[in-house]
């Protein structure tokens, strides 16, 4: 199961952009902006709802 | 008195309309001709081994050409393609598994647990059941030419069902084998506990109509498979090859691998695959890297995903960036690219770095793309650490426990 959690950062004109951060075990990570259209984050949302429907 | 014609001849008759005696039949000659019985099988060639002796030249192994040999009969020899090993051949990148970025050590390779994951440089393990668990990893071939192979294994006690293991081809490089033949190689052997309970691995192109995907993507909606062969494997090497022709109207291919693996994996539930190799045309020719070389393979890689880490020799605190403080938590590195990417990268890997002012390490916590800061060929990161000084300037090293530090940008499909 993905073990993840989401945090904000601030960009360059003020705006802010959530991104997930994956622990992969072994102190390994994985990050990437939560925004619809990033192939990551499409990736993320599809394991998700595999894993619900589970 | 009738004329006699002057040519030799056996015989004459006698044309009583002009008095003249024709010469008929032919006469004593010889005839040079090559005799039916020369040649035995299709493909024979006519050549020659002297001045007026014919010879015959069986044809060639599949793929190999003919050229010019003075040291044999006929003058002419049939040998592999001269330019074996030469970029744009293959249009399967790191068909060999030599670029490995994405593991420390390849060996033991990467465990991925659902989803759709990399692994090797451009080999996508797509693995549809959410608690599955494959095992992707890096061995030594022990075949003459290719030295190493990749190993997709359910590890011990894993029920995972269906696995795809996978490249998923860009657009680019796949429209140009639109409307084309084309045709799979590999070479691929069994683990002793293979579960598939016929011994076959599934070797498929797909084609279809999408734009930069992954295999997930690519085998959904109008997908058709534009070339298969069942593969009985054995724990020993064997050459598969299959043919099929693209559609005019595909735009994204992808080669794929999958094995009906049934029950509950045993110590060596695996397969093994390498020399993969997507070609045009009906032959399965040599087996070259994609880029022709290791440093064009590495390069062909990076254009996908890149990742700065220690090394073997020297792994402790190996820099990787220089970056400005934007607080006393966030440093701001500045991190460029050994090639440029495919397009900006979409997710960032790291583990274990550090930021580092002249003495002393102190641990980044999290590290994420600078949103609206990523381009293709350099890019702003974000990185959550403490104690800094806003405005001063910082590196970003590996910790100095050999290989564990890295910063790994993504642009895959």
């Amino acid at each position: 199961m993905l073990n993840y959690q989401t945090i904000t950062t601030e960009n360059m004109d003020g705006t802010t952009t959530d991104h997930i951060i994956i622990d992969r075990g072994n102190d390994e990570f994985t990050s990437f902006p939560a925004v619809d259209g990033n192939p990551a984050y499409e990736a993320f949302k599809l394991q998700l709802e595999a894993e619900s429907a589970e | 008195m009738p004329s006699l014609g002057n040519t030799p001849r056996p015989a004459y008759v006698y044309d009583t309309e002009t008095d003249t005696w024709v010469p008929i039949g032919v006469g004593a000659h010889t005839h040079d001709y090559i005799p039916n019985t020369l040649v035995d099988a299709k493909g024979d060639i006519l050549t020659a081994t002297a001045d007026n002796v014919p010879a015959r030249l069986a044809k060639g192994a599949d793929g190999t050409v003919l050229v010019s040999d003075s040291t044999t009969s006929t003058g002419l020899a049939w040998q592999p393609y001269g330019a074996q090993y030469y970029a744009g051949k293959n249009f399967v990148i790191n068909g060999a598994f030599d670029i490995y970025q994405r593991s420390s050590n390849p060996t033991v390779g990467n465990t991925i647990s659902g989803g759709n994951n990399y692994s090797a440089d451009r080999w996508n393990v797509w693995n549809t059941s959410p608690s599955g668990s494959i095992v992707l990893s890096r061995q030594l071939s022990g075949l003459t030419g290719i030295q190493y192979c990749a190993r997709f294994q359910r590890p011990a006690g894993n029920t995972a069902g269906l696995n795809f293991f996978g490249q998923p081809i860009e657009t680019a490089n796949s429209i140009l084998l639109a409307g084309k033949t084309v045709t799979l190689s590999f070479y691929a052997r069994k683990g002793a506990d293979y579960s598939d309970t016929a011994s076959a691995l599934q070797a498929q192109v797909w084609q279809n109509t999408t734009t930069d995907v992954g295999l997930p993507t690519i085998e959904g909606g109008s997908r058709s498979t534009a070339a298969a062969t069942t593969a009985t494997l054995t724990t020993s090497w064997q050459r598969f090859t299959c043919t099929g022709t693209i559609s005019s109207a595909s735009t994204q291919l992808a080669v794929v691998f999958y094995g009906s693996t049934t029950g509950t994996a045993a110590a060596n539930d695996y397969y093994e695959i390498t020399g993969v190799q997507l070609e045009v045309g009906s032959i399965a020719t040599h087996f070259s890297r994609s880029a022709g070389t290791i440093q064009g393979e590495l390069a062909a890689c990076q254009r996908y995903y890149f990742r700065q880490t220690s090394n073997s020799t020297n792994g402790a605190a190996v820099p990787i960036a220089i970056g400005i403080a934007g607080s006393s938590t966030i440093l701001y590195p500045i991190m460029h690219y050994p090639v440029t990417m495919r397009r900006e990268p979409t997710s960032v890997d790291f583990a274990n770095v550090n930021i580092w002012q002249g003495a002393g390490l102190t641990a980044i916590t999290n590290i994420t793309l600078q949103s609206n800061s990523v381009g293709n060929d350099k890019t702003l990161l974000n990185c959550t650490t403490s104690g800094l000084t806003t405005g001063q300037t910082y590196g970003v090293l590996t910790n100095a426990s050999g290989l564990s530090g890295f910063i790994g940008l993504n642009a895959e499909l």
